[in-house]
Parts: C-alpha cells; structure tokens; sequence
C-alpha cells in the first residue's frame, strides 16, 4: 500500500514533469518557426496555457505534500519539543487535508461541466480538447487530501 | 462588521494560519476564502474562490515560471555548477578570501541561470562549503557566503520572484528584470569587496592567496553558460521571445550544451524535470492564494482605504518608505519571502500607486526586503538551507554569526538604492523607455 501510494505521487510528479518537458519542446518549435519560417506555429499560446500549465503547476502538489517540499513557516515549530512537534505536524496535515477535499469537490464541479461540453480549442481543422486541464485539479487536489493524510498518520 | 474590518481580520487570519505551520498558499486561501464568505453571499464566494486555481494556472505569462525552474534544474543536474565553480576559483584564486568571493560570483552566475535563490544556495552549500572548510576557511564565513550568493539570484534575471511580482502587479516583467540587474550586480560586487577586506584584515579567516595557480581541466561548456544568460537577457530585450520563450529557449540551449559534457545522462534530465515539477507546484500554489486574496482584498476595499488613508494624512514619501522598509523587515523575520511579496502586492500596493512611486522601483526594493528575510533570523530559510547541506559540527549560530556582516553590506545598498532610485531605473528606462 505504502510502495503503491509513493507510486502515485510520483506519477503526479511525472505528469507535471512531462507537462513541462511538452512546454519546451512546443515553445522552442514555435520559436524556431517564427524564425525560419516567419510563421509561428498557430495555438501555441492555447495549448500551452489551456493543457500543458495545468498540469505543470497541479500534477506535482501531492508529491510536494508528502515530500515535506511545501513553501511553509517553522518559527513557531522550532520552539516547541519533538513530540509536540509532530502533534501539530499531524493537526495541520488533517486540515490541509480537509481544504484540500473542499477544493477538489468545489472544482470537480467545474471539470465535469467542460467534459460535458467537450471544452477544445481550434488549431486549423485539429481539435484538441483542453478539459483535462480543468480534470487535473480536483484530481491533483484529492491526491493531495490523501498525501496530506498519509503524512499525518505516518510522519 | 465593515469590509475594511473584514479585509483587516483576513490578513490577520492568514499570518496566524502561516505561522502554524499551514502551507503558505493554503493559509493565504482559507483566509481569502473566510473574508470574500463575509462580504459576498456563500454561494458567490464559493464560485469566486473554485473558478481562480484555473484561471490562474491556464496562463501563458504564468510559463515562464517552470522554464526558468528547470532551466536551473538541468545546470545543477548536469554538473555544470561544478565547472562554473571551478572556473571562479581560478580566476580569483590570487585574492584575499578568492574561494569565497568565487562562491558568490558563481552566486551571481548560477543565479543569472535559475531564477531560484533556495536552489543556488544548495546547490553552492554542497559544492563550495566543504572545499572552502577543507582549504581552512572560517565556518562562519564558508557556510553564510552559499546563503548570501544565494539571494542574487532573486535580482539577477531571470527572477521568479520578479516574474510573479510583475504578473500579479501588473508591471513589465521584462522592465521588472533590466531593473533587477544593477542592484544585483552591485550586491555581489558589495560581497566580495566585503569578504576581501576581512580576509586581509583578518588572516584567521581565509587562508593567505594562492601564488601558483593548479590547472585543473575545466569543462569548455561552462564558457556556454554565460551566452545562455546573453541569450535569454538578449532575446528579451531585443523583442526576439517573450519570458516565457526565452524560458523555453534558455532551457533548450542548456540540454544542447549539456550533451556535451562527459556523463550526461537520462536520469539527470529526468531528475531535472521532477524538481521543477516540485518546485514550480510549491511555489505557484502560494501565487494562487495571493491571487485568492488579492480578490478579497478588492471586495473588501481595504487597499484603496489604505491608499486614500495615507493621502489624507499627507504621509510624505520617505516616511511612508522608512514605515513600509520597517514593516518588510518585521515580517521578514517571521514569514517567508513569497508569502511577505504578495501579501504586500494584495494590501500595499496601490498605496505606493496612489503616492506617485514607480511600481516597478519598488518591485526591486521589495524583493530586496525579501531578500534580506532569508538570511535573518528566526525564519532565515537561505540559512537553513546552507545548514541542510553543511556538516553537522557547523551549528546555525555560527551561520547567523557570519552572515551579519552581509547583511552589515545590504543595509549599506539599501540606503543606496532608496536614497538614489536611478541606480536601479537608469537600466530599464535606457533599454525599454521611461
């Protein structure tokens, strides 16, 4: 269970990683185009802010959580002993958690309705769906409702 | 209860959420979410709050944030901190206290690179701090010199912190890094005449200069590295790429230099990515709850009551500055750095706004408050970076303790730099137009 869930947070990471790596490549092609070719490849700007943003910016959270990598404030912590230290730890990672279960329900919401509605956008005849920008982030958040509560019962 | 109450109680809640121990971006959230619930209807409130973590990652500005990351990623990843490391301390092996002062220059440089301020420090840490301890270095100044060089990289573009600033400000990200070059360039240039006086003054310090100079074989593609920054820096200005191309363009000329170092490997590209991934997820989930509170903070109308407060009372602007400098260093001893920028971005700035200041000045000015935050206790997360990395018997005090005559140099930029504001605008008003 354990080497399962570590799986999972680093495919998150993965995702994000690869979401990144697909920016570079895309962007580099759009900018060598430009210059080449005096023509930039068209949906560029789209696909990157509609596809591959989402995920870079969501696809790691959960990985960061369980990774302790999270931007936090240690002043109050370091002042107290070590068991209670991992008391407050264990308090806060279930109300992250809790947070983290409203904004997936919240914005699971909003991924179902672009789902429904097919969201893409048009690159010449292509059409490529940009939902799973939006499906990303309940997803992302639920991982991150689970990591925070995994770390919360083995720090 | 009035929304200015409202918007008061919001900034309040999210520093006390910061301070036990919530994640940053989170705490900024539940307390956005918490004031915009008190002024509009639930329902309303819940919609504002689900609809802003799309709209603000679906950006294209946005972008530049993970290039640049793993841009920096891929130059420590590869190994090329090593050769730029090696190239420093032989360019600067013949001056009083050169393998700490060649520390902070390829501070400056990796920082010119990565964008990342905690990144350069570590990756400085694990590389300069046990060959300065090893060569008789002073554990003050071995441990607090990787700390310091880390916080260039926060001026020197490309800054994340100045490309979040500018998004969120509304300002010229490419102005925003033109200005960040100067004060940049002159902390480092402080740093090392600093360390060199010491070291002279002091030869308990550093050992006496090197007279003899060891060849040592230096890769030739750490003299790519600098074109790379002239590339970014050149396209940027030249109107070639937008920030967020030249992220693009950055990082692909570093994975082409990269393969032609001996031992590049899959694996360090792939670790590369994951670390931007970490890194790109840690630091925009705090931009996100910025941006959450920025709302509320709109709807509650505070900044504007701030702003037209400070008005009514004739407030001049070197007392608002000294007020707002005095604010920046509280803070920036109890709170981390993003969290200090954008909670000033949300609440301050359209005071400085409304008493004429150029945002883009004090972007600089802020992120050098920031700054001087990491590298002070109790929070100081640059020190204890330095520390993660140093070897166990070099205790934090010892970190503080040299750090203190950095920080001696940074108050002495700072007077500078708000007594004389054209040292920082007179780049970008050369280069973009005032």
């Amino acid at each position: 269970m354990q080497t399962f869930m570590t799986q999972l947070y680093r495919g998150g990471e993965y995702l994000a990683g690869a979401a990144i790596c697909a920016m570079v490549v895309h962007i580099g092609l759009d900018v060598v185009a430009l210059a080449i070719f005096e023509r930039p490849l068209r949906g560029t700007t789209e696909v990157v802010s509609g596809l591959y943003m989402p995920f870079a910016v969501f696809g790691a959270l959960a990985a960061v959580q369980r990774a302790r990598a999270e931007i936090r404030v240690d002043v109050i912590n370091n002042l107290l002993s070590d068991a209670a230290q991992r008391r407050l730890d264990a308090v806060v990672q279930i109300a992250v958690a809790l947070v983290a279960i409203a904004l997936a329900w919240q914005t699971f919401d909003l991924a179902v309705r672009a789902y429904d509605l097919g969201e893409h956008i048009m690159i010449g005849i292509h059409k490529i769906p940009v939902w799973p920008g939006k499906a990303v982030i309940p997803i992302s958040f639920a991982l991150l409702a689970v990591a925070s509560l995994h770390r919360a019962v083995r720090p | 209860m009035t929304p200015g109450i409202i918007g008061v109680l919001v900034v309040v809640g999210a520093i006390a959420l910061i301070l036990l121990r919530f994640p940053v971006g989170l705490a900024l959230a539940v307390s956005a979410f918490g004031g915009a619930a008190a002024v509009l209807p639930l329902p309303a409130a819940i919609s504002l709050m689900t609809r802003t973590p799309h709209e603000f990652a679906a950006s294209w500005e946005y972008a530049a944030v993970p290039l640049f990351l793993v841009m920096g990623a891929l130059i420590v990843q590869t190994g090329m901190t090593d050769s730029l490391f090696a190239l420093a301390s032989r360019l600067l092996a013949r001056i009083p206290g050169g393998l700490a002062i060649a520390t902070n220059f390829a501070g400056a440089a990796f920082g010119a690179a990565s964008g990342s301020s905690l990144a350069t420090t570590v990756a400085l840490g694990r590389l300069a701090t046990p060959r300065m301890l090893k060569a008789g270095y002073d554990p003050g100044l071995a441990t607090a010199v990787t700390a310091c060089a880390g916080t260039l990289a926060a001026l020197i573009p490309p800054s994340i912190p100045l490309i979040v600033y500018g998004i969120l400000a509304e300002q010229s990200v490419v102005r925003l890094f033109f200005a960040g070059v100067v004060p940049g360039l002159l902390t480092a240039v402080g740093y090392a005449i600093m360390i060199a006086i010491r070291a002279r003054l002091n030869p308990a310090l550093a050992p006496p200069p090197v007279q003899e100079v060891r060849e040592e074989p230096i890769s030739a593609s750490v003299a790519a590295l600098p074109l790379v920054a002239v590339v970014v820096l050149g396209g940027i200005y030249g109107g070639w790429f937008s920030p967020s191309q030249a992220g693009a363009v950055g990082t692909l000329s570093v994975i082409a230099i990269s393969l032609f170092r001996p031992g590049a490997h899959w694996r360090a590209y792939r670790n590369a990515f994951a670390d931007a991934a970490r890194q790109t997820a840690s630091i925009l989930l705090v931009a996100i709850g910025a941006m959450m509170l920025t709302r509320t903070m709109a709807l509650t109308g505070l900044p504007i009551a701030l702003a037209d407060g400070v008005q009514l009372m004739g407030v001049s602007k070197p007392v608002l500055l000294v007020g707002a400098s005095v604010l920046f260093l509280l803070l920036g001893m109890i709170l981390d750095p993003f969290g200090i920028m954008l909670l000033a971005v949300a609440v301050l700035l359209p005071t400085f706004e409304k008493s004429g200041f150029d945002l883009v000045w004090i972007g600089i000015i802020i992120v050098k408050y920031i700054e001087i935050g990491v590298i002070t206790p109790p929070v100081g997360m640059n020190v204890f970076a330095a520390k993660s990395v140093a070897p166990d018997w070099v205790k934090l005090t010892t970190i503080f303790k040299g750090v203190s005559w950095f920080l001696l140099v940074e108050v002495i930029l700072l007077v500078l730099l708000l007594s004389v504001p054209q040292v920082t605008m007179w780049l970008p008003d050369l280069m973009t137009g005032s």
